[in-house]
């Protein structure tokens, strides 16, 4: 036995050095491919929701307001939702690379596959309403969510004077006329004329709804289009009376 | 026991360590000579590092993937070490020895179709200037491919990287190296 055999031999001796057993290396590997699946699952979740939130945008308002629809587009993106896609296809990346396949492949072709079976993942969770769901939730109860994410919107539906006018309907009045509280808080009186939404199921107390047409004067706005909110919209904490009413009859 | 497949060596070595020896004994010179080209270290320095590749080639047998080669594998951890080893005494690895680059111009030169008429002299100090400006990824890959003789396979399972990206260093390193030659009006070559 030469000196280096020798040498190590003795060493593993003296150090009682073992092999390391093997399920530590199946318990590693089963950390990475976990987290990696996470990771794409996340990952479609991210894409669901901003294939719903395009699915669910104002496309046909640039029109009207003489924007073009790539500033439009650039305004409106979910840069949110594509932030956390972004992350989440750098993790599973990261954790795909330690796995004993992972370093065939390449970043870029990862990366076009991850996309893919995100968008895949993420039309399956919209087409069953999850993607709904999630925002929702997230409207909900996340701090900031709206503020991050639904922000450009909500803003643009904030804009009496270039006849757009959001806000939740607090009152129906007579002659096709109802009373909302606009996104500032502050009250409108709507004429609709919109043939459409007055064949439709009549508009109801507590809906979100934009409208567009144009202000005639400091409290009301002539609606020539109505309909109810795409998306969601964030619940506004009810008053203290009608939760504890609420709580009695449950 | 000289007979026996590395991978049966492995089995024996997870239930008597004792025959740990005859994979040392096998691979012993070659991994000498690898850490020696991927650092050019003194003889002592190199059997150092030897020495901790062998425990943790040890420590981790139970991770050997029978699918692959025992060779590569244990590659790929001296690879990896040789590595961790400058990065922590952030030392720079030396150039290769002037024997290794002999070696390596006449292998390049070889699979690159220069002209063997051409004075070697010249060529060896155009490739000598050549593997002193390139890059660390550049060289991993031609000591792997012309002094190791690996295989595209073996070199990016030992490298981690893509068998894609392995091609790709490869041509560049054959593009810089034209370079060179042109620069030295050593333009008569296939290409």
């Amino acid at each position: 036995m030469n000196d280096i055999s020798k040498k190590v031999l003795n060493k593993i001796k003296k150090d009682q050095i073992k092999p390391k057993p093997k399920w530590e290396f199946l318990l590693k590997k089963s950390v990475f491919w976990g987290l990696f699946g996470l990771s794409i699952i996340i990952g479609g979740v991210a894409a669901s929701i901003i294939i719903f939130m395009i699915m669910t945008n104002d496309w046909d308002i640039p029109r009207h307001l003489g924007n073009s629809t790539p500033a439009f587009i650039f305004k409106t993106l979910p840069y949110f939702w594509i932030i956390i896609l972004s992350a989440f296809i750098g993790i599973a990346y990261y954790n795909f690379k330690h796995t004993d396949t992972g370093y065939k492949y390449r970043f870029s072709l990862f990366v076009v596959i991850n996309i893919l079976i995100s968008v895949i993942i993420g039309f399956g969770l919209f087409n069953f309403g999850a993607a709904k769901r999630i925002d929702k939730a997230f409207l909900d109860h996340a701090p900031l969510y709206q503020e991050l994410n639904h922000k450009p919107r909500v803003q643009m539906w904030t804009q009496p004077e270039n006849g757009l006018l959001g806000g939740e309907v607090i009152e129906l009045l007579e002659d096709n006329q109802f009373q909302i509280i606009d996104f500032q808080d502050k009250k409108w009186i709507i004429i609709n004329t919109d043939p459409k939404s007055l064949e439709k199921p009549p508009i109801k107390e507590g809906i979100i709804i934009q409208s567009v047409g144009e202000i005639i004067d400091n409290s009301t706005f002539k609606a020539i289009k109505i309909r109810v909110w795409q998306g969601n919209f964030k619940e506004k904490p009810k008053p203290m009376k009608e939760m504890k009413m609420e709580m009695r009859i449950n | 026991m000289d007979t026996k497949s590395d991978k049966q060596l492995v089995v024996e070595t997870l239930k008597n360590g004792e025959k740990f020896s005859f994979l040392m004994k096998k691979y012993e010179k070659k991994l000498l000579y690898y850490i020696k080209r991927l650092s050019n270290i003194s003889q002592e320095d190199a059997e150092d590092l030897l020495q901790e590749i062998f425990i943790k080639t040890y420590e981790n047998l139970n991770d050997y993937n029978p699918k692959y080669q025992f060779s590569t594998w244990i590659y790929r951890i001296t690879y990896n070490h040789v590595i961790s080893h400058f990065r922590k005494t952030k030392a720079r690895p030396q150039l290769l020895s002037s024997e290794d680059n002999l070696i390596l111009v006449e292998k390049i030169a070889s699979d690159f179709n220069i002209p063997k008429d051409l004075d070697k002299k010249y060529t060896e100090k155009a490739i000598k200037r050549l593997l002193k400006k390139l890059d660390k990824k550049y060289r991993d890959v031609l000591i792997l491919k012309f002094l190791e003789e690996k295989d595209y396979k073996q070199i990016a399972y030992i490298l981690k990287r893509p068998m894609g990206t392995v091609a790709t260093l490869l041509n560049r390193a054959k593009k810089k190296f034209k370079e060179i030659l042109e620069a030295n009006n050593i333009t008569d070559f296939t290409s």
